[in-house]
């Protein structure tokens, strides 16, 4: 378990040294993403000038609830990149390396790319949240576990929908669409989900334990929704990863015809 | 023209042929649409929705907005991987201009996607909404056809987006940006009608965001004002000066194209 987690840092440290490599891109992309991210803002401004709240939640609680979504996004571009191109990887044959080597193939496939545009999307993120506090008072005290949390769910996510790469061939392009409007999901309001839709944001589609329930303690403080989110992000992580392992099973290995220099 | 016609045809068939991408962007789509639906429902159940627009033209008009996203395939996902593999340096040796070529097959993907999204996309969104669009049947295939004429402009700025890899190595985040110029100036999440006037509500429907979705999707309000004509006006003088700007653009892409070995 430490001799893992110790190449997970390790992993980290360089992928992200890689993709810091280029440091001129790196910081255009980073401007791109926070100035993409800004023309986005208004919009949920020009909605709530003509309601105050969708069923108690108000601007201050979109706008958190879009920083946390962002910034989680960030972090598993930055850190886990390798999850959202995993049915590309299948597709290669590109696990095969990651087979023969002694450490877990998952953590491997997932930390071995970085996308840079992932450093300005946390980075607006957290600023987004930081004016949340300064604006409207909002608590940022929880906001590292709330990003831990939503990272956990966002990446179990993606590895769950990834995982479908090893049935379906030339997935990529519906998971990345998929992953896109997850995303999108959890900057909604939470009153809208209701009965199933309710329901599928806390199983199947938890975009509720990403941000709904971060945002409705911060509202609340009820610790009990807490608890039982971090208990529900860590079963659907479980769940993402012996998917992902039943999936494995499947893999055919790198057979398709090619040539490589 | 024959060659883009098979390009399109190809293409068109190929699209319909994968169930599963067809399908998958199917569900999404309801599920965005349910999403924004089940937004303004809250909002106009609290007493709050803008009183021109009633619950069910909004709903239509959501709809029928995300639908302009989905009907255009990702070309510039296929630009970017072009431009980025150097494949790009075989394509233009080829008797058929690149751009065209792509264009084309970007318009018969994006067939197959209309045939699919108008016919069960209309189905599951009446269904959803419990009435029929509330502008009519004719009316209804107006605005798709204007949807139809929004895609392929939205097409082709993407190609525009595709090309910015010569340049920024990576078409994704600039395509983010676009898109989301697109949501907020063209009315997607909100009608342009709605927009204060610190925003440029005035300005807005001239913009060719707007034509992409704002001016054409409005059409379900019963009291809009522009004009039938000047929609279509607005929608081709964006296509030409789009076009225009592409090839221009091109031209100068292809001075950049560097293709090294063999």
């Amino acid at each position: 378990m430490g001799a893992n987690f110790r190449f997970f840092l390790a992993l980290c440290r360089m992928t992200f040294k890689s993709a810091s490599m280029q440091r001129g891109a790196m910081l255009l992309r980073a401007f791109f993403s926070v100035t993409t991210h800004l023309i986005y803002i208004p919009v949920w401004y020009i909605l709530f000038q003509f309601t105050p709240s969708i069923d108690g939640w108000t601007i201050e609680h979109a706008l958190y609830a879009y920083g946390l979504a962002i910034a989680c996004w960030g972090i598993v571009s930055l850190l886990a990149f390798g999850l959202r191109t995993l049915p590309e990887q299948i597709d290669h044959g590109e696990l095969d390396a990651y087979l023969t080597l002694p450490k877990p193939v998952l953590l491997s496939a997932a930390i071995s790319s970085s996308r840079n545009t992932g450093l300005g999307e946390l980075l607006f993120g957290i600023s987004l949240l930081i004016f949340c506090h300064l604006h409207y008072g909002a608590s940022i005290i929880l906001v590292p576990y709330f990003l831990l949390l939503g990272s956990l769910v966002f990446a179990s996510a993606v590895l769950f929908f990834a995982t479908f790469g090893f049935w379906l061939r030339q997935f990529l392009a519906s998971a990345e669409e998929i992953y896109f409007n997850f995303n999108l999901m959890a900057s909604r309001p939470a009153p809208i989900f209701t009965g199933l839709f309710h329901v599928l944001s806390l199983t199947l589609l938890p975009v509720g334990l990403m941000t709904h329930v971060p945002v409705e303690y911060v509202m609340g403080h009820r610790i009990e929704l807490l608890i039982y989110s971090s208990l529900g992000a860590i079963a659907y992580a479980a769940f993402a990863i012996l998917f992902f392992h039943i999936g494995l099973r499947h893999y055919e290995s790198g057979n398709r015809f090619g040539v490589r220099g | 023209m024959i060659k883009y016609f098979h390009f399109a045809r190809i293409a068109f068939v190929d699209h319909l042929s994968n169930r599963l991408r067809l399908s998958t962007r199917f569900v999404v789509f309801m599920l965005l649409v349910w999403i924004m639906g089940a937004m303004w429902t809250v909002i106009y159940k609290t007493g709050h929705g803008p009183a021109s627009i009633t619950s069910t033209e909004m709903i239509w008009y959501m709809a029928v907005g995300q639908m302009m996203f989905f009907l255009s395939p990702r070309l510039f996902v296929i630009i970017d991987d072009d431009v980025r593999s150097g494949n790009i340096g075989y394509f233009i040796n080829r008797p058929i201009p690149y751009l065209w070529m792509r264009f084309a097959e970007g318009v018969g993907a994006m067939s197959g996607n209309f045939v699919i999204l108008t016919t069960l996309g209309t189905l599951a969104i009446t269904l959803y909404a419990g009435v029929v669009p509330p502008c009519g049947w004719l009316w209804l295939g107006i605005i798709y056809a204007l949807i139809f004429m929004s895609s392929v402009l939205h097409l082709l700025i993407q190609i525009g987006c595709g090309l910015s890899t010569f340049w920024t190595n990576d078409a994704v985040f600039i395509y983010h940006s676009y898109q989301k110029c697109l949501l907020l100036l063209g009315g997607v999440y909100i009608p342009l009608s709605l927009y204060p006037e610190q925003f440029g509500a005035s300005v807005l429907p001239y913009l060719p965001f707007a034509s992409l979705v704002g001016n054409p999707v409005s059409l379900f309000f019963s009291n809009f004002t522009m004009p039938l004509l000047e929609i279509v006006g607005l929608q081709f003088l964006w296509l030409i000066a789009v076009v225009f700007a592409l090839t221009q653009i091109f031209k100068v892409c292809l001075r950049k194209v560097e293709v090294n070995g063999g």
